[in-house]
């Protein structure tokens, strides 16, 4: 009986409900587009943080940790165990030395990554940024004297201090595992788009072929990169990684010099940028809470006000007899109702604008098309919105919640009142 | 707008609005305190994102190259340490004669090799004024071992931690510099350990190596005397100048422009040294602007609200006021003197609020590292961590009329409503 | 000369400072032409004994005075060809497989030269070792049951070395060295080189082999054996160019 009263007495004065619902709503479709932009922005950083380069796990060994010890590998049947061992990662070995590149008529130090090219696009991204040329790290011609060429990508700013563009060719020499000079012919493929500051400087990538032709490090690899599909599983695919390589050590012991497996997670592995992505998560928080106080603010004038101005109204109810807590009740219940109607109203507007937030996003590529580099991330030029169901129920329901408190506030002051003043 | 057919002055019209809202004394206060807390929010929002912004400027031309940089055209795309500046004493005196309101500071920068007996590594030279450098301020206070290099000292320099362990280097250490030349020739010169640095930000502290400009110079020196034979012609890789007065940039970049701008020679901004930051800034204002926004439109709809809210109770009043003879133009004034005093109202209110708050952390600041936990080491130990709210002039009249603007605006429909009350309909409800 | 330009080079090669008793100046001078004379030339092997490797080369190598040397490998048949370049402070590679001659940038001086513990550095440093050390006798007398001189070189204040002190033993009878010391400068050892397999060659006493033994790992080494060399071959300052690099294989 009181819910149809309630529910009737929203129709009676249909303006005055619809203004207070479009206050509601409004306040809800702020928070709730609030909250998609936060959370696509900070998704977006953790995103930018692991998947162009770094994964979410990375194994390596202590001595190569240290000074990039060319020759603390791990033997490969690690890599094929830990690919039997999880289910819901993906893995990409790499191997890296430190060379001298020559064009031309430049010569500079580079740092040579080598990738398996299938594994590393399952893991991360870096592959796909392509700026000129074609990305292929496979063979690419022999030469008249019967030398293989492989094809190589290298980052933009090194492309344009030595000069050389997709199809030119570059010189790597460098001391190879058994201390000879390794050297040999590359074709540039591709120039990379900005990845990170460094490989961006003097990062040259190549296939782990070419690279065991010519490093001569054949047994193993120096690090690998794991993209965990469920990004929550972090830490326990991190833990058992641990148990698990305690346990290989002993049956397939590692030589002493390159010391014992690492296992360290994106937050451990990029220090800096997991601080960033902390004080932006407090910024984000901060202006959270102003966001949501500043809703709930309008939300309460609003109840405020739309039961303060029937003060009238509920005195001639209280005169004829109805019970207090029926009135108080049925406060309620109209405040409940007036709630649902504005969280259904706001969460699907809501929706539906962060939903087209997050497929289109804002997009900065004309200002700049390589993205912005901060704090050691690259991050794309398109921002955009992530929207957590979550978000959208919690945001209701504190919606819902701030409503009824504010409506209880006047309505409890009326029934405390006798009904002869409250109707004069 | 109606004085011509008014048989109300415009003081009765405001007198009557005025009243009017005071009516209503609690629906009034709870409009107003909904806009100015918005409005304080917006003021608090905007001072800090200009001010993190303007600190973040700050701190990093402190750090850089200056507001202006004179140096080598095609440093800044590839860098390189056969690019400086050969006659930088004819191209000093070219500055200087402008008389620029400011420090001229030259400046060394070479990728070197830095080796001892147990160890090589790469390394950063800088070559300052050792003694009057902006970056000898703030490196100053972070030595934790040895001293300042002194006036004069053509072999000391000053490394980082990191680097002091890396190469077991000490205090009086020799380090052996050696520089890459054009062509790949290669000059070395002995350098001194006199201090260690501790930075607290590690790629400082592993990779960089401060000189004297003298001692820097001499790798220089070495490679501009072979060809033309001058000494004395002080190269150096730039000069940075710092503005006393940052807003007078332009000008003197125009200035410098026409005095040496040439073949060689290239005078950019702090704009074009660190497009990165520039666009930062660009990303972080679109961010704040997306928060202004909806601050906006929440102050909007608490205002549209409350107004209509009151002229729709107040249907049985106009159709009397009608039914006495006033004009719907007086009705209509009447309803939008009251939002026009309403925002006017909010408007101080706000201000009051909004500046209040603006003050209060103007002068105590945001302190930044508090929210950062502890050992991060992003910002560097260089930067103030404390954050100031900062609000232009241009910022307070922009705030002031979007908001009055938006209050107005939002008492033209509720007004309308108002003068089209038949009085007749209004009275019978 | 490659040894010259390793090895010898860096200890002593000619300091010529006039303030010293005749017997420095002549001493240095005789172990400056020791493995040298004017021009030179040589076939050696070396073998780099490391944690992680073993490796040998059969190598020849030309020298003329202190600023000129070439060294090729001959064996193993993988690096067979590969070149080394000395000309004042640069060195140049020629890689055949490439069929490329590189410059060595100063920021790979500090390199290993062909996975030895020599650095592309310590090659360099010949022809400036003259002009940064100062050398005196500090013993003469009987030590290690010979009679030897010990010569002291101390870097110059300003020169850029690394070294804090060199120390040099060399038997007095046939002026021959066998030990050198490489101290940094808290006077802490940092490698040694030791001479043996002493040989006479036109009437100079020169030691065939040269170990060079960094202190921190102990069971690491390089070894340089000259199987023969020869001194007054006509080598002209020409034979020392890029040319001859690319041809000489």
């Amino acid at each position: 009986m009181l819910l149809f009263i309630g529910w009737r007495n929203i129709w009676r004065n249909p303006i005055r409900s619809a203004l207070t619902i479009g206050a509601l709503a409004g306040g809800l479709v702020m928070v709730i587009l609030y909250s998609a932009i936060m959370e696509g922005l900070s998704r977006q950083m953790v995103q930018f943080a692991t998947e162009i380069s770094t994964g979410h796990i990375q194994l390596h060994r202590q001595a190569f940790i240290d000074d990039q010890d060319l020759y603390a590998t791990m033997p490969w049947s690690y890599m094929e165990k830990i690919e039997h061992a999880f289910s819901a990662i993906h893995i990409a070995p790499r191997l890296y030395a430190a060379g001298l590149a020559s064009s031309a008529d430049h010569s500079t130090g580079v740092l040579i990554k080598a990738v398996d090219p299938k594994r590393e696009t399952a893991v991360t991204r870096m592959l796909r940024h392509v700026r000129f040329g074609e990305l292929d790290l496979g063979v690419a011609d022999t030469t008249e004297s019967g030398l293989t060429r492989y094809n190589l990508v290298i980052g933009a700013q090194l492309a344009k201090n030595m000069k050389v563009a997709p199809g030119g060719e570059l010189v790597l020499v460098t001391q190879a595992a058994d201390g000879s000079i390794g050297n040999a012919l590359y074709r540039i493929a591709a120039v990379l788009k900005p990845l990170e500051p460094n490989f961006d400087r003097m990062g040259v990538l190549m296939s782990i072929e070419a690279y065991q032709q010519l490093m001569y490090v054949e047994n193993g690899f120096h690090e690998l990169a794991i993209k965990v599909d469920d990004t929550d599983g972090i830490a326990s695919v991190q833990s058992r990684l641990d148990g698990m390589l305690k346990g290989l050590q002993t049956t397939q012991p590692l030589d002493e010099l390159g010391g014992a497996p690492v296992v360290r997670n994106w937050r451990q592995l990029t220090p800096a940028i997991a601080d960033m992505l902390e004080m932006s998560g407090t910024i984000i928080l901060i202006i959270g809470v102003i966001v949501i106080s500043l809703a709930s603010m309008g939300m309460l004038n609003t109840m405020l006000m739309a039961v303060h101005e029937r003060t009238h109204e509920f005195g001639i109810l209280l005169s004829i007899g109805m019970k207090r807590r029926w009135l108080l009740l049925m406060v309620l219940f109209e405040s409940f109702f007036l709630a649902l109607v504005a969280a259904l109203a706001g969460s699907l507007i809501g929706s539906v604008i962060s939903v087209y937030f997050e497929e289109h996003g804002i997009d900065f590529s004309g200002y700049m098309p390589d993205g912005y580099d901060w704090a050691g991330i690259v991050f794309e030029p398109v921002m955009k919105g992530y929207l957590d169901p979550v978000h959208v129920v919690n945001a209701s329901i504190l919606m819902i919640i701030i409503t009824m408190i504010a409506s209880l506030i006047p309505a409890w002051r009326v029934v405390r009142l006798k009904p002869a003043e409250v109707i004069r | 707008m109606s004085r011509q057919h008014s048989h109300l002055p415009l003081a009765m019209l405001f007198m009557l609005a005025w009243r009017n809202l005071w009516r209503h004394r609690r629906r009034t206060l709870i409009t107003l305190s909904s806009i100015a807390i918005g409005f304080g929010m917006a003021v608090l929002f905007i001072g800090i994102g200009d001010g993190s912004h303007n600190w973040m400027i700050r701190n990093a031309i402190k750090l850089g190259e200056g507001h202006i940089t004179v140096q080598p055209r095609g440093y800044l795309e590839a860098p390189a340490n056969h690019k400086f500046l050969r006659d930088g004493k004819s191209v000093e005196a070219k500055i200087k004669a402008l008389h620029p309101t400011g420090t001229i500071e030259p400046r060394i920068s070479l990728q070197v090799l830095a080796s001892t007996a147990s160890n090589a590594v790469g390394a950063g030279l800088e070559g300052i004024r050792i003694n009057g450098d902006q970056r000898s301020t703030m490196l100053k206070p972070k030595l934790i071992d040895g001293a300042w290099i002194e006036q004069g000292d053509l072999r000391g320099i000053l490394i980082g931690d990191g680097m002091a362990r890396k190469l077991k280097a000490r205090i009086g250490s020799k380090v052996v510099v050696m520089a890459g030349k054009q062509g790949g020739d290669s000059e070395a010169q002995l350098g001194r350990v006199r201090g260690i640095f501790d930075s607290r930000v590690d790629e400082l502290d592993d990779y960089l190596v401060v000189s004297d400009i003298g001692f820097a110079r001499q790798f220089l020196e070495v490679e501009g005397t072979i060809s033309d034979g001058e000494t004395g012609s002080e190269p150096v890789t730039r000069f940075a100048l710092f503005l006393d007065d940052p807003d007078s940039m332009s000008m003197w970049k125009a200035r410098l422009k026409s005095a040496v701008d040439g073949d060689g020679i290239v005078v950019l901004d702090w704009q074009e040294m660190m497009p990165q930051l520039v666009q930062f800034i660009i990303i972080d204002d679109a961010g704040n602007y997306i928060f202004l926004v909806l601050i906006l439109i929440m102050v909007v709809f608490g205002i549209v609200n409350t107004v209509l809210m009151s002229v729709l109770e107040r249907t049985r009043e106009f159709g009397l006021l009608r039914a006495l003879g006033i004009s719907r133009y007086h009705l209509l004034a009447l309803v939008f003197c009251e939002s026009l005093l309403l925002s006017f109202m909010a408007v101080g209110v706000g201000w009051i609020v909004g500046g209040g708050t603006h003050l209060w952390f103007s002068h105590f600041g945001i302190d930044m590292a508090s929210l950062m936990s502890e050992g991060t080491q992003m910002m560097g130990t260089f930067m103030d961590p404390v954050i100031y709210t900062e609000l232009s002039w241009g910022r307070v009249f922009e705030l002031t009329a979007i908001i009055f603007a938006a209050t107005l605006a939002s008492g033209i429909y509720p007004a309308i409503k108002a003068a089209r009350v038949l009085p007749v309909e209004a009275l019978r409800t | 000369m490659f040894f010259r330009a390793v090895s010898l080079s860096v200890f002593v090669v000619m300091l010529t400072p006039f303030a010293y008793a005749i017997e420095v100046d002549e001493l240095i001078h005789h172990i400056d032409r020791l493995w040298r004379g004017d021009t030179s030339q040589a076939m050696m092997t070396m073998t780099v004994k490391t944690q992680r490797y073993e490796r040998a080369m059969s190598m020849e190598a030309w020298s003329r005075g202190k600023d000129y040397s070439l060294v090729v490998i001959r064996e193993p048949v993988k690096d067979r060809g590969i070149a080394t370049l000395k000309a004042d402070e640069n060195i140049w590679n020629y890689l055949p497989k490439i069929n490329r001659v590189t410059k060595v940038p100063s920021s790979m001086m500090s390199g290993s030269w062909m996975g030895s513990h020599f650095t592309n550095d310590d090659l360099v440093k010949e022809s400036t070792f003259e002009d940064d050390f100062d050398a005196t006798i500090t013993f003469e007398g009987e030590r290690d049951g010979q009679a030897v001189y010990e010569l002291t070189f101390l870097p110059r204040p300003d020169a850029p070395v690394v070294w804090g002190k060199v120390v040099m033993m060399i038997e007095q009878k046939s002026l021959a060295p066998y030990k050198s010391l490489y101290y940094d400068e808290e006077g802490l050892l940092v490698r040694t080189m030791t001479f043996d397999q002493f040989q006479k060659i036109d009437d100079r006493t020169i030691p065939m082999r040269l170990t060079l033994q960094p202190e921190d790992k102990p069971e690491e080494s390089t070894m340089i054996v000259y199987q023969n060399i020869a001194f007054g071959v006509p080598l002209e300052e020409t034979f020392f160019s890029l040319q001859t690099l690319k041809q000489r294989r």
